[in-house]
């Protein structure tokens, strides 16, 4: 749904940019912008170790694997300061010190079985997590054009720095892949900040478009970062800070998190001139 | 301007991640086997099982002794990583296996009953074959209840329901013979409580075998003479000395035998357990273990099996006391051996009951501790963690 009104908003923009007279070029070499940004994000976790707790010791045994969810049930949200200095009309750097929670769910049962028939007991436990950073993303960015409406690509590095996680499971008792709401449990949401490694760096790619008007830019773009290091603190997995690790016989596997991220942003030119203009007539 | 001081900030910028991507990278690598908690399950859902005994294996993973269904023994092995690799389920000849798996040339022993006779059964575990198989049995050593190997020495304690004995045997290395025996007057019979013992059914009472370093003599917990006493016995296991339990409601938990007569103990008395890092205990004294001095822990729950065991951690030598809390966490108590101070308290598990039942000690310093864990609010199952060399560290320091 929320994929869904992006599009559509996407869309909308670049009608309406479209629609617009490019009767003005963007003079940006050696200006200066300030501004915000803020979205969504979707995460696909791409599993590099498994860990369990339960170990089967019966010839086939229910063995309980996590199946995770796909990119776009895993949902975050950032912001960031945007800042960006450009080199000439085309290239700038852009420097984005920002907040990121990524979303990360996953699935896992149990089932155990008693002599007497029907009398067996099942557990099936949505987990998730949300893993908070402050991110610094450093880019350079390319403008394809000098006109009001302008496509780019960026290219960078990001650090990450954790500041929190959490985790709640809801549970219920019926094996179905899905939350069966007449017996469906939530327990309280638990820290996981010390499952987590403090830094992370990565790189980010992305594209986007700016509209540019006389005091101030507007734009969309979407961003994929692709940490390198691990999300998981290998030395604290087993340590269950969260609570969770033997009541719910769970406990994290080492993954990396690649995000894809859709936000919006603005910012205003800050110059040294006694105009903000930034726009010029175009001679052509 | 400008673009020189935006360049040089960028420079920094770099400078600064490449740094610490560098020390990210530089982190220690901790390795699967390092640390685990793992769970031994299965579905059935109606068996319980009682860990009792935990040894590393020369492939660096481990066996585990334990019973099930009250006096049912199962074997089980694991790798390094805490992986399952098979489990054997004795013929239910072969009951009531007593805590310690031995080893002893290589081999791997314990100490069983039969079914019947109640007799004491010794079983040799095949590793590579994946079973166990019997060495001997002794007809005349019955309800068997602990068993210790020194260095030196093997010792089995049974109690004897015809004579309203407590017994200790020495054995041969190969587990085949007695060579010495001691007994010592129970004027009572309390083969009731021993049947709940070993059956799990009821009190599990703190039966062990110790022997002190210099091997002078063999300290035992056992029923003496109305009560249940720490004895004292000489290496030719007559009796020196006795630390009566009032009544069968108070005795030792757990001893750790340092020297010089010291030790490290832990009593209990009703519901209360006291305990003491070092003290002086006279082994031909006949008094009551309450004289004993030591400090109450009241966050432990003394009906639960307590460890004593010793640590070594690069130069440093420490008195592990490992117990159940009341709030089912495992505590673990780090204290210096030579001045018997705290150096730290490490707690495992929350949320669930766990009940240490082992713990197996290596020379580079690791932990593995062999509990009950009841998860899933009933399943009473088998459960390891190791905590490794780094986490222990970290709690004394």
């Amino acid at each position: 749904m929320i994929q869904k009104a992006h599009f559509t908003l996407l869309f909308c923009l670049m009608i309406g940019f479209s629609s617009t007279a490019q009767k003005y070029g963007v003079y940006r070499k050696k200006q200066m912008f300030l501004g915000i940004s803020g979205g969504i994000n979707f995460s696909l976790p791409t599993v590099t170790g498994k860990f369990h707790v339960l170990e089967p010791t019966d010839k086939g045994g229910f063995v309980s694997d996590k199946k995770y969810d796909n990119l776009f049930r895993n949902s975050g949200s950032q912001f960031a300061v945007h800042w960006m200095y450009s080199f000439s009309h085309h290239l700038s750097l852009t420097v984005q010190p920002g907040y990121q929670t990524n979303g990360m769910n996953y699935f896992s049962s149990f089932a155990w079985s008693d002599s007497t028939e029907n009398s067996g007991f099942k557990r099936e436990l949505h987990h998730r997590q949300k893993f908070s950073y402050i991110t610094l993303p450093v880019l350079i960015r390319w403008d394809f054009t000098l006109n009001q409406f302008s496509p780019y690509v960026k290219l960078g590095v990001q650090a990450d720095f954790r500041h929190q996680g959490s985790k709640v499971i809801r549970y219920d008792n019926t094996i179905d892949q899905a939350e069966t709401k007449s017996q469906l449990f939530v327990t309280n949401e638990a820290g996981i900040k010390e499952h987590m490694n403090r830094f992370n760096i990565g790189v980010v790619a992305g594209f986007g478009v700016t509209y540019f008007t006389k005091y101030a830019a507007f734009g969309i773009e979407t961003n994929v970062n692709f940490r390198f290091l691990k999300i998981i603190d290998d030395e604290t997995r087993f340590a269950d800070y969260s609570g969770f690790t033997m009541q719910y016989l769970d406990v994290f596997d080492q993954f990396m998190l690649p995000t894809l991220n859709l936000q919006l942003t603005a910012k205003v030119p800050i110059t040294r001139a006694l105009t903000l203009n930034i726009l010029r007539k175009k001679r052509y | 301007m400008y673009q020189k001081s935006i360049v040089k900030s960028g420079s920094i910028f770099v400078l600064m991640i490449t740094l610490l991507s560098v020390f990210a990278a530089c982190k220690k690598e901790v390795k699967p086997e390092d640390a685990f908690v793992k769970v031994y399950n299965e579905q059935g859902g109606n068996t319980i099982y009682n860990p009792l005994s935990i040894r590393k294996t020369p492939d660096q993973g481990y066996l585990i002794l334990s019973a099930f269904d009250g006096w049912k023994i199962q074997l089980m092995k694991i790798d390094k990583l805490g992986d399952f690799e098979w489990k054997y389920n004795l013929p239910d000849t072969y009951v009531n296996a007593v805590p310690n798996i031995i080893i002893r040339g290589g081999n791997y022993y314990f100490v069983c009953m039969d079914q019947v006779g109640l007799f004491a059964k010794v079983m040799q575990i095949n590793i590579n074959a994946k079973n166990a198989t019997e060495v001997k049995d002794f007809p005349y050593v019955l309800y068997p209840t602990a068993v210790f190997a020194s260095e030196q020495s093997i010792f089995l304690q049974n109690y004897n329901r015809s004579s309203y004995q407590t017994e200790i045997y020495k054995l041969n290395e190969t587990l085949t013979d007695t060579l010495l025996s001691g007994k010592v007057d129970v004027l009572d019979n309390v083969e009731e409580r021993l049947v709940d013992h070993i059956t799990f059914a009821g009190k599990r009472m703190p039966f062990f075998i110790s022997e002190t370093p210099e091997a002078d003599h063999v300290v035992m917990s056992g029923f003496y003479k109305y009560s249940f006493s720490l004895i004292f016995m000489d290496e030719n296991l007559d009796f020196t000395g006795v630390y009566n339990g009032s009544n069968y409601n108070g005795g030792m938990n757990a001893i750790l035998p340092l020297g010089n007569s010291n030790y490290a103990l832990a009593r209990y008395s009703y519901s209360s357990l006291y305990f003491n890092p070092l003290t002086f205990i006279d082994p031909t004294a006949i008094a009551m273990g309450e004289s004993i001095g030591a400090n109450g822990v009241p966050e432990i729950d003394a009906s639960k099996p307590v460890l004593i065991k010793s640590l070594n951690l690069d130069s440093k030598k420490l008195v592990a006391c490992i117990t159940s809390t009341q709030s089912n966490q495992v505590l673990i108590q780090f204290y210096d051996s030579k001045t018997g101070e705290l150096k730290g308290k490490k707690y495992v598990g929350q949320n669930i009951p766990f009940t240490v039942a082992d713990a197996a000690t290596s020379a580079s310093g690791e932990l593995i501790l062999l509990v009950q864990a009841t998860i899933m609010g009933g399943y009473k199952r088998i459960a390891t963690i190791k905590i490794d060399k780094e986490q222990i560290n970290r709690t004394i320091e």
